[in-house]
């Protein structure tokens, strides 16, 4: 019987203090996702103490519970606001954030814009599994139109937004997209957008497959892998631009006025 | 000796105090504070950014803390309730930081010309669960800059965050004084590892956790916290006092000049100014309900916030007179003399 083998890259970029059993389901994507950002942390060469992690509330939430970097856990929808803060308080750092569908077009609409629009150097990744999981499905603002889901038992009346569409319309200098069953491109695309300096994000698809009814963890990978083929969820790099960057701009401003 | 207001005093004590980030959001009455801070940070190396709400100003403030850059917000009733999830959040996670509310007329947007002292509770229970965050009630520019240094010493010494509770009156009201040379400052140590900083309860190490020892062990580590932060106040011919006014922030201005009139026509009043809301300064006011015969309680409150506090506190111990008023107008020294001439 084969037996596995710990991943040195991984095991590398794990918190070795913390309690198991771990916070996510078996088969749960945003492990995966965690390891394409630590191959794609890794490939950037940035040691532990040079990035900082920030997150919000539900399952992505508790990637920095696993993640060896200091980090924050911020309040719901809020951590682009706590990533600006650290980003420009201490510009040498990598500032990753790592946020889910429900927060980075719901309650945090409003610091996604505004960090595109700064062009602040974040990276963030934005899990998008079309709905609000951890709370048991309810729909997001990425949900389709016409899904059945609690909260929307008659079909969702709503439509859905495009996150990486709008992070462009909202001056992100790289946009891109990969979903978890291409979990190596993913890993390539992460270390692109940590490499760019000024706003990237990353939109992940994923898809939960606990939340609403259970499948099975292979089917939910092959439905993402189904639905890229198709071209009903489109992968890639929409956009890739320099601008100058906030915390580069703000140097300047103190190097010619420091006393 | 410098002539400025309350806003510029703030901001020269955050400076002195070593503030090296600012997050603003446009509001009144304290942009002169904002204003301050985005001209002189960035000579000082410091940081300023205007952010999109307060919530997320202090969000970011918190952001800049942890990663050991002091930090101030200022902003006024309105925004005071936006960020309240994370004076919650900062108490918690024991962040330094130092929250300035200019209270204003109230409800909703009020207006912001106009004084009021409506925020006794929300200053302190304003966010959700059980968080320690300590409120200082300066009346004066000069205080005002004092307590700026102090405030951040205490919320270095504590791993709290502290409010500095002001009004439109003292943000915007000038006066001539001294400022401290040199203040004694507390450094911060960096953590010595990755650290984890979380919304959840959590253990020593900051993990998330759901045992009910370590929930009740961070609980109380919390709020023993709390109850060690020292409660400052101030005493004006008390001592043989039988009538005594209690005030705080602008209208224990009112309230000190009441006593002077009241003294001047043999009156035996005295007066007991709170600097620090809270923790609130418990024993020391049941010492004076035992001592004294009445008490005035004298505030800019429609709900008697203040009086309900000492009130709960000094029950049935001597009479109360309330002295209030909620027209948007200050209380006069000449209101509170009658106040205690009843």
């Amino acid at each position: 019987m084969m037996e596995l083998q710990p991943n040195p890259v991984i095991q590398r970029y794990l918190r070795t203090g913390k309690k198991h059993p771990v916070f996510f389901c078996p088969g749960c994507q945003v492990g995966i996702i965690m390891g394409a950002l630590i191959r794609g942390i890794n490939e950037c060469n940035l040691q532990k103490d040079e990035i900082f992690l920030v997150s919000g509330v539900g399952c992505s939430g508790r990637m920095p519970v696993y993640l060896d970097l200091c980090s924050i856990q911020a309040t719901r929808g809020r951590a682009l606001a706590f990533a600006t803060g650290v980003k420009m308080a201490k510009p040498h750092l990598k500032v990753i954030a790592v946020i889910g569908d429900g927060e980075a077009v719901s309650v945090g609409t409003s610091h996604l814009v505004q960090a595109a629009r700064r062009n602040i150097d974040l990276t963030v990744v934005v899990i998008n599994n079309f709905m609000h999981a951890m709370t048991g499905g309810q729909p997001s603002p990425t949900t389709p139109h016409k899904t059945i889901a609690p909260l929307a038992p008659y079909g969702n009346v709503e439509h859905p937004l495009d996150i990486c569409d709008f992070a462009v319309c909202s001056g992100a200098t790289f946009v891109g997209r990969q979903t978890a069953y291409h979990a190596e491109n993913l890993a390539e695309l992460l270390a692109q957008a940590i490499k760019h300096n000024g706003f990237s994000l990353v939109e992940a698809t994923s898809l939960c497959h606990m939340k609403p009814e259970r499948k099975s963890p292979v089917d939910a990978l092959l439905w993402l892998k189904e639905k890229a083929a198709k071209g009903e969820i489109i992968t890639g790099i929409f956009k890739n631009t320099a601008k100058p960057e906030l915390t580069g701009e703000y140097e300047k401003i103190i190097k010619a006025n420091r006393s | 000796m410098k002539f400025i207001s309350g806003c510029r005093a703030i901001a020269q004590g955050a400076l002195d105090a070593g503030v090296r980030f600012y997050a603003a959001c446009p509001n009144d009455p304290v942009s002169e504070l904002a204003e301050t801070m985005a001209l002189e940070l960035p000579k000082l190396g410091g940081k300023f950014i205007q952010m999109e709400d307060e919530s997320a100003a202090l969000a970011a403030a918190i952001g800049a803390s942890s990663v050991g850059s002091k930090a101030l917000v200022a902003t006024s009733s309105p925004g005071f309730t936006l960020l309240q999830e994370h004076i919650s959040y900062a108490g918690l996670n024991e962040v330094p930081v130092v929250i300035v509310n200019a209270m204003q007329y109230g409800p909703s947007t009020g207006l912001s010309s106009i004084p009021m002292q409506q925020e006794v509770f929300q200053s302190r229970f304003g966010a959700n669960g059980d968080y320690p965050v300590a409120v200082l009630t300066p009346s004066s520019p000069k205080e005002a800059y004092d307590m700026t240094v102090y405030a951040f010493n205490l919320s270095e010494s504590h791993r709290i965050p502290v409010v500095i509770l002001i009004d439109q009156m003292i943000a915007t009201m000038k006066e001539t004084f001294d400022f401290r040379e040199n203040p004694r400052l507390l450094t911060r140590i960096p953590p010595r590892h990755h650290f984890l900083l979380t919304g959840l309860p959590s253990d020593l190490e900051g993990f998330p956790t759901y045992d009910p020892r370590e929930i009740k062990q961070q609980q109380q580590r919390l709020f023993q916290k709390y109850l060690s932060i020292e409660r400052m106040y101030s005493k004006f011919e008390l001592e043989d006092a039988n009538v005594a006014v209690i005030a705080y922030g602008t209208t224990s201005r009112a309230a000190r000049a009441a006593v002077k009139m009241a003294r001047g026509k043999k009156h035996k009043a005295g007066f007991f100014k709170l600097m620090t809301l809270w923790p609130f300064p418990r024993e020391e006011l049941i010492r004076l309900s035992k001592k004294v015969k009445r008490m005035i309680i004298a505030e800019t409150c429609t709900s008697e916030q203040l009086a309900n506090i000492i009130k709960s506190c000094c029950l049935g111990e001597c009479n109360y007179t309330l002295v209030k008023r909620f027209d948007g107008n200050l209380l006069t020294p000449k209101e509170i003399y009658d106040g205690i001439t009843a």
